[in-house]
């Protein structure tokens, strides 16, 4: 008797594991105008980016169930948002200092609703992207011009969306993994979701997804930029990345 | 093949017996929840560490403008809550705070540590101040009874029994069976117990209402005006939902009043429709402008028309209803019964999950009868923005809106034109780039 038809779930399991493991990036996905960019174009199509704070949402499965974990997400968050901007600038882009820090947005009510917004219909638009990643290549995916709302200066090219989402595990939790020789119940698995859409247009210019299994909310994030880095590959580097 | 069939007969057996197990389980566990709820409530460790988690969840809330302030409506909001607490109450660990959450949702949550939101979409949508009165009334049992810390102790004790009999099966030879049964046994268990919990809220809250100035029977008048759909409902109410059906809601509340309600000495209070419009004008108008952008677009015209009714005078009333007919383009006030058919359902749920709004815009006023409505919710946009603009002149997001109407219909020269007057008006609107954008693409054509 094979071992998917004895032992379906740790079949399942292992092949999942397999098909995740070794992928660093989910896919890369381009605009067109990004599609068509050389790297170092005297006039390229994003130079200057903005990362939007980062969604961050983690559990903890344990022997009891799922746990909330939602501090260590909130002290994960500026070390993601910190990852990502070093990433992005390897490739000799600018990202610009957050105009939406938590203390510009603690005095400015309307800045904060429209930053809430305009995430919120990024989520709502993610849905869409998600299931139809190759279309990002066409073109299709916009959030309207709603966008200038937080590009009032006209000094940005583009935003940057980061969510991820992670469940770690309990020990308790990986030695029933280990008793019930399923993987998916020791190994922690962590989601990064990137887009980057253009801040005048609202168009979807990039998205990429990735998946690890090392800690994400790790200070030393080393790991985290490498595999950043790995998912960002196809986006056109900048010339030189601007001193702020 | 003797052997076989008494191998596969022993782990038959055994899988039943894991099964049944299951089952005595959960019941003991949920008998067990139900029954020994301790009085007063002690603070595990778990507890703390849950209640930590919670405030970070609401602080959360806030930081990521996702909490709606306006003074005088927080204001109002907390008077309201504060009417149903006695003064001298406290609880250990909570907080009383009552907060509206900027989602056009109609919905209201408790957090454990005292926390009460209520959703702007649920504010717009009760009639009247009582009727608000009974949804926090239930929300407020559920942070005093400790419906947040007992959920969280039953399902982590479900789970616990649900991780040792899949080990135990895993070890054993129960099989994929009894893992999914086990799941399934869980999901059940977890859901019916919170569905004692919130007939708990509804009980208690209307009880608790009878020692305010507010009567109870607006608890189900307003579970009644909450039930009502100004969309066509998609989603249905899943047999797996948290709270009991409205209906046996309606019919244990009416059953509980009669029975237990004493006649009030003096005249309920918070009954008037036209006081609570006006208090809550504002956070409506801001729910339209969220109903839109979340494709709510019947549920943002009806909202805009109510509040028309009660203040036609008022330009922000007018623009707010005008922009809602604009959104609401090529389809009709109320869904048509094709809408509603199976069908329908099927369709727009197909359109929905494959379109982007935008797309399904596109989509629908691609045809005939789409573009026939488009034009009678444009004409009736254009005379409310009209009447606006006569009421106050300088109200600017009455031109705004004219202008975004005037583009939409391919009128540049009047789009240009309305949008100029809207940047006079207020020169350092938020949205000045992207107007100015807007009147340069109209002026390339």
């Amino acid at each position: 008797m094979s071992i998917s038809r004895s032992h379906p779930h740790l079949f399942l399991s292992l092949l999942l594991s397999f098909l995740l493991a070794p992928v660093p990036a989910l896919g890369q996905r381009l605009h067109p105008r990004l599609k068509g960019a050389k790297p170092g174009d005297a006039n390229p199509v994003i130079s200057r980016l903005v990362i939007l704070p980062a969604q961050v949402s983690f559990v903890k499965d344990g022997m009891k169930g799922n746990e909330p974990q939602e501090k260590e997400a909130a002290a994960a968050t500026p070390i993601i948002e910190k990852a990502l901007a070093k990433a992005l600038t390897s490739k000799n882009l600018t990202v610009l200092d957050s105009p939406f820090t938590p203390e510009t947005l603690q005095n400015d009510e309307k800045l904060k609703y429209a930053l809430a917004d305009l995430q919120r219909n990024y989520a709502e638009l993610h849905g869409k992207i998600f299931k139809n990643q190759k279309d990002v290549e066409k073109g299709r995916f916009s959030l309207g011009d709603q966008v200038l709302l937080l590009n009032q200066d006209d000094n940005i090219d583009a935003f940057v969306f980061v969510s991820a989402s992670g469940q770690r595990k309990s020990g308790g939790k990986k030695a029933l993994g280990v008793v019930m020789l399923n993987p998916l119940m020791i190994v922690p698995f962590y989601f990064i979701d990137i887009g980057i859409a253009d801040a005048r247009s609202g168009e979807v210019l990039a998205y990429t997804l990735t998946v690890t299994t090392f800690d994400i909310g790790k200070e030393d994030d080393k790991k985290l930029v490498e595999v950043l880095t790995k998912c960002l590959k196809k986006l056109p580097a900048g010339t030189t990345a601007e001193k702020k | 093949m003797h052997k076989h069939f008494q191998h596969t007969s022993i782990r038959r057996h055994l899988r039943l017996s894991f099964i049944s197990a299951l089952l005595l389980c959960f019941g003991f566990t949920s008998l067990a929840a139900a029954q020994t709820r301790p009085e007063p409530f002690r603070f595990g460790e778990v507890d703390l560490e849950f209640l930590d988690q919670i405030k970070q969840l609401d602080k959360k809330f806030g930081d990521r403008g996702l909490v709606y302030r306006e003074p005088e409506l927080n204001a109002f909001v907390d008077r309201v809550g504060r009417s149903l607490l006695k003064p001298e109450e406290t609880l250990e660990n909570v907080v009383w705070q009552f907060r509206v959450m900027r989602n056009p949702a109609v919905n209201a949550f408790a957090l454990a540590n005292g926390s009460i939101y209520v959703f702007t979409g649920l504010l717009a949508r009760v009639e009247n101040e009582a009727q608000l009165v009974g949804v926090l009334a239930h929300e407020i049992i559920h942070v005093r009874n400790r419906h947040s810390y007992l959920s969280y102790r039953s399902y982590r004790k479900k789970v616990l029994t649900v991780n040792i009999l899949s080990a135990a099966a895993g070890i054993l030879g129960g099989g994929l069976e009894v893992g999914m049964a086990a799941q399934f046994m869980l999901a059940l268990s977890v859901i019916g117990y919170s569905r004692e919990l919130e007939k708990e809220a509804d009980l208690d809250g209307a009880q608790l209402m009878t020692t305010s100035p507010y009567d109870p029977k607006e608890m189900i008048a307003a579970l009644d005006c909450l039930r009502q759909k100004y969309e066509v409902d998609l989603d249905g109410e899943p047999f797996y939902g948290d709270h009991p059906k409205t209906n046996a809601r309606i019919a244990y509340l009416n059953e509980w009043l009669s029975k237990s309600a004493t006649k009030r000495e003096t005249e309920s209070a918070g009954l008037s429709k036209e006081d609570y419009q006006k208090n809550v004008a504002e956070v409506t108008r801001h729910n339209i402008q969220l109903a839109i952008d979340a494709g709510l677009y019947r549920t943002a015209t009806t909202l805009g028309k109510r509040l028309v009714a009660t203040q036609p005078e008022l330009a922000s009333n007018l623009t707010a209803l005008a922009d809602a007919y604009t959104a609401l383009g090529p389809r009709t006030l109320d869904p048509l019964a094709e809408e509603k058919s199976g069908q329908g359902k099927k369709e727009a749920r197909k359109r929905r999950s494959k379109l982007t709004l935008q797309e399904e815009e596109r989509t629908l006023a691609a045809t005939t009868a789409g573009q026939e409505r488009q034009k009678i919710n444009q004409a009736e946009a254009e005379k409310l923005y009209r009447r606006a603009t006569e009421l106050e002149p300088n109200y600017p997001l009455a031109w705004r809106g004219l202008g975004e109407l005037f583009e939409k219909q391919k009128q540049s020269s009047q789009s240009i034109e309305a949008y100029r007057k809207y940047l006079e008006l207020q020169p350092a609107a938020m949205d000045r780039l992207m107007i100015m954008r807007r009147i340069k693409t109209l002026e390339s054509k």
